[in-house]
């Protein structure tokens, strides 16, 4: 039990500002004073309205975005890495091996299949192409992918097709923490519920997750605390 | 964290009173992928000839993990071991395949060569490896005893790729591989250098001017602008977030399809 007691992820006074050095350099702040911690078993829900910056703070944790001045800590293989100030080869190996992130939308790669795009990270992780087939064709019935598209590169696919196939290629590696922009936003009831299953298993298995769901119904299924991203800035 | 394969120090090239590039500074690990863009005249050509041993640079050092006695500076190399450098742990990719090939040998001898000046003499071992490796860039087999001017721009690329990767290097340069052919084309070459470099786990010097390419390919990325680097980090983080006035411009460019 002492596992689920442990922080993952410690956000120390983030902030992000854009300078848009081609448009007279002008400054977009998004947000300042950010600050908060998830512990495995945990699933922080951030809230505000659109255009608040949640999905920057996101990005920002997944250092796709540098930020300003701030620390993003996380808990790397039992030691604490601050991903703000680390070398892109340490950032590399903590999104290979410990922290997960899911986009708004898939990045199809032309000419992969659906199920060699799912499997790809455990293939980099060393795993055996059987077996990592064998888990990605368990992930993508369960999350309703007909068969029949999986040899098929998902270019085509519909929205919430692609979107299912981006949480399929996330979801099967047993990240310890978890970064999910809007996984639900353009799915029917049936795959709602399916991915809210998925997120609550990785909860229960100790996954520190931190979410985006503009849907009540979603975010009261998975989460576990909420964070307004609005109020923290203002209180800023 | 593994030990460095390739580091350029403080490189400088200058065509007279041209510049090439100037202070360029980065290292490379084995196994990654470096991306390198910049408009054309930006110094990306002369930067991986200096660092592939093509060209001496004005000033600065490149130094190589060689096998026996660890980091090295490849232009205090006698011409002979360097030569053999080039020849075994590294291979070069150029932008006009013709560059790269031997045109008036076939097909299968342009791949066995490199293997026979490694010290390959059995004809069968040769012959078995260069078919293998004609089939892993999607040449068919009844292509190779024909000489490489019968192939299309996309195969002659692929037999480059071959050519190159037969002998295993640790480190591939790779200059505009993609320019010049169609998209789809263009895509099936992607895909096959993505695989290879992530099967064989070997690393990349990438010179493009194609950014989608770059995201496709890269782990990092280096921008260069008046032949100097302007900005480096994550593939991912420079081109959603990049700083420089030059990366955001070049970013902000991109005509979305």
């Amino acid at each position: 039990m002492e596992k689920i007691k442990d922080d993952m992820l410690r956000i120390d006074n983030l902030e992000k500002t854009f300078l848009l050095h081609n448009q007279g350099a002008k400054e977009l702040p998004v947000f300042q004073n950010i600050s908060f911690q998830v512990k495995a078993g945990e699933c922080l829900v951030l809230t505000g309205a659109s255009g608040t910056g949640k999905s920057t703070l996101l990005r920002a944790i997944y250092a796709n975005y540098l930020v300003q001045s701030g620390k993003i800590n996380i808990r790397h293989e039992d030691k604490w890495v601050d991903l703000a100030s680390a070398s892109p080869h340490e950032v590399l190996d903590i999104r290979k091996k410990t922290l997960g992130y899911v986009s708004q939308f898939l990045r199809v790669i032309p000419r992969i299949s659906t199920i060699d795009l799912v499997c790809e990270p455990l293939i980099e992780q060393g795993k055996l192409i059987k077996p990592a087939k064998g888990q990605a064709k368990k992930l993508l019935n369960k999350l309703s992918i007909p068969e029949s598209l999986w040899e098929l590169p998902p270019a085509t696919f519909s929205g919430g097709e692609q979107q299912r196939v981006n949480i399929a290629r996330t979801l099967i590696q047993d990240y310890p923490i978890l970064l999910l922009d809007e996984p639900t936003a353009s799915l029917d009831e049936n795959n709602r519920d399916a991915v809210i299953e998925l997120i609550n298993e990785a909860r229960n298995r100790g996954t520190a997750i931190v979410g985006i769901f503009h849907d009540k119904y979603v975010r009261e299924s998975v989460g576990t605390k909420m964070f307004n991203v609005e109020l923290a800035k203002k209180a800023a | 964290m593994t030990k460095v394969l390739l580091s350029a120090k403080n490189l400088s090239h200058h065509y007279g009173s041209q510049v090439g590039c100037v202070d360029v500074n980065f290292d490379i690990y084995p196994g990654e992928v470096l991306g390198v863009v910049g408009e054309s005249g930006s110094g990306k050509t002369t930067l991986l000839k200096n660092i592939s041993g093509l060209l001496r640079p004005s000033s600065g050092s490149v130094k190589f993990d060689t096998r026996v006695d660890g980091l090295k500076d490849i232009y205090l190399l006698s011409e002979p071991e360097r030569r053999l450098l080039m020849r075994t742990d590294w291979g070069i990719i150029f932008q006009n395949a013709r560059d790269g090939l031997r045109m008036n040998v076939s097909a299968g001898a342009n791949v066995g060569e490199r293997l026979m000046a490694i010290g390959a003499r059995n004809y069968g071992d040769i012959r078995n490896e260069a078919t293998d490796w004609l089939q892993n860039v999607e040449i068919g087999l009844e292509r190779i005893d024909h000489y490489p001017e019968t192939f299309s721009g996309g195969m002659l690329q692929r037999l480059q790729i071959a050519r190159n990767l037969v002998t295993k290097p640790r480190l591939v340069f790779m200059d505009e591989p993609t320019s010049g052919l169609d998209v789809s084309v263009q895509a099936r070459l992607l895909d096959l250098i993505r695989g290879l470099v992530s099967q064989l786990s070997i690393a990349c010097v990438i010179v493009s001017h194609d950014l989608g390419v770059m995201r496709l390919l890269s782990n990092r990325l280096i921008v260069m602008h008046q032949g100097r680097v302007v900005e480096q980090g994550l593939t991912d983080q420079v081109l959603d977030d990049p700083q420089h006035p030059y990366t955001q411009l070049l970013v902000s460019s991109i005509l979305p399809v």
